[in-house]
């Protein structure tokens, strides 16, 4: 064998081996979550807590989110379909953990929402958040961003004078941050972060784990 | 027969070493750029992190052209030029082969300054493994720019 083919043969194996490497690692990661949790806890959800689902039931999930961040708005159609085959038996909860540092409007939509919640319609604003994230998260100030949002106002009928107003309202902004604090004690570093029964577990990477996840938590109800 | 090309281009060590230069950091951008494709198709998005905009850049509308992913094409970008740096090393000296190479570097550099480009103007997020694809690409930049001016060089001693 020739030495260029040997180099060609030697490069071609690189390659194979590397990608295959990066697959598999990618895979294993899938499998076992993506980061190490440390189990930490965080408060029970309370009334002033925003929740969809049965108040009384015994197995809660909260979720520590941020309206910009993508992978947030990934985990939303799987809330969804969980709150709706699940909202008999599990109270969801969502407290706003927004990402200054690295989502521009992380604030903005935090306050959106929370505002939209003085008037009633908080889930409302939730899911209209994320539904367009695409749209809002790329706009290039936080005056186009805001007069987005007035519009979204208008869409779930509510009192759009009051909603800018209450946008920047104390117990909007007061709100946003203690739901921030009790998850930077809880260890939150990363959105979504979620919460079992007030325990921290590793972010379930598909519906069907996310349901087994629930199943085993009901199971150990009964 | 030897054609013009390659008769008039000496084997020289540098050239060589410049060729293989361009073929590790092609290599080592295939990896990059293999790991970012791999993580687009197997697994859930990263989530948000505190210390990085890695997320914002990977899930942004300018990570894609149309349904494929950029790290799809910057994995076929390093292939081609892993493979003609070491067609180029393992081949009899070509002018041709090595402007070709240098072609490669020129268009790797350029899409590298318009997507670091985006992300600083436009995103306002940074994600490491694209800075880590536009170093690679400026290192073949400048091998590659070396390649051809050690060519012309060669070119005016054989005049």
């Amino acid at each position: 064998m020739s030495t260029r083919t040997q180099i060609w043969l030697a490069v071609g194996f690189a390659v194979l081996i590397t990608a295959l490497t990066i697959t598999a690692t990618v895979l294993s990661k899938g499998k076992t979550g993506q980061d190490a949790v440390s189990g930490s806890t965080a408060p029970a959800l309370t009334e002033t807590d925003w929740t969809r689902g049965n108040k009384q039931a015994k197995v809660t999930l909260t979720e520590y989110g941020d309206f910009q961040c993508p992978a947030c708005a990934q985990y939303e159609p799987i809330m969804q379909k969980l709150e709706s085959e699940y909202g008999d038996r599990v109270l969801f909860g969502f407290r706003n953990f927004p990402l200054y540092q690295v989502h521009k409007y992380a604030g903005i939509s935090a306050q959106a929402a929370e505002a939209a919640g003085l008037q009633g319609k908080y889930w409302e604003m939730h899911d209209l958040l994320y539904a367009n994230q695409s749209k809002w998260s790329v706009m290039g100030s936080e005056k186009e961003v805001t007069n987005l949002f007035n519009t979204y106002a208008q869409q779930i009928s509510i009192d759009t004078t009051r909603f800018l107003a209450d946008l920047d309202a104390k117990a909007v902004r007061d709100k946003i941050q203690s739901d921030a604090s009790a998850g930077s004690t809880a260890d939150v570093n990363h959105t979504p972060t979620f919460f079992l029964n007030n325990t921290q577990i590793p972010n379930p990477q598909s519906y069907e784990q996310f349901k087994s996840v629930l199943d085993a938590a009901l199971a150990a109800t009964k | 027969m030897n054609n013009l090309n390659q008769s008039s281009m000496p084997r020289s060590p540098l050239r060589n070493r410049l060729h293989l230069a361009i073929a590790i950091f092609a290599f080592l951008g295939f990896a990059d750029s293999a790991y970012l494709t791999a993580d687009h198709y197997f697994a859930l998005p990263l989530p948000c992190s505190l210390l990085h905009g890695c997320d914002v850049v990977l899930t942004s509308a300018y990570s894609m052209v149309g349904p494929i992913p950029l790290a799809v094409f910057g994995v076929a970008f390093y292939l081609l030029a892993l493979f003609t740096a070491i067609h180029a090393y393992t081949s009899a000296p070509s002018r041709r082969i090595d402007r070709a190479l240098f072609g490669l570097t020129v268009i790797g550099f350029g899409m590298s300054v318009i997507f670091e480009s985006i992300q600083a103007l436009i995103i306002h997020a940074f994600c490491q493994y694209c800075a880590l694809s536009a170093v690679l690409a400026t290192f073949m930049f400048i091998a590659g720019l070396w390649l051809v001016r050690k060519q012309s060089e060669a070119r005016q001693f054989d005049t």
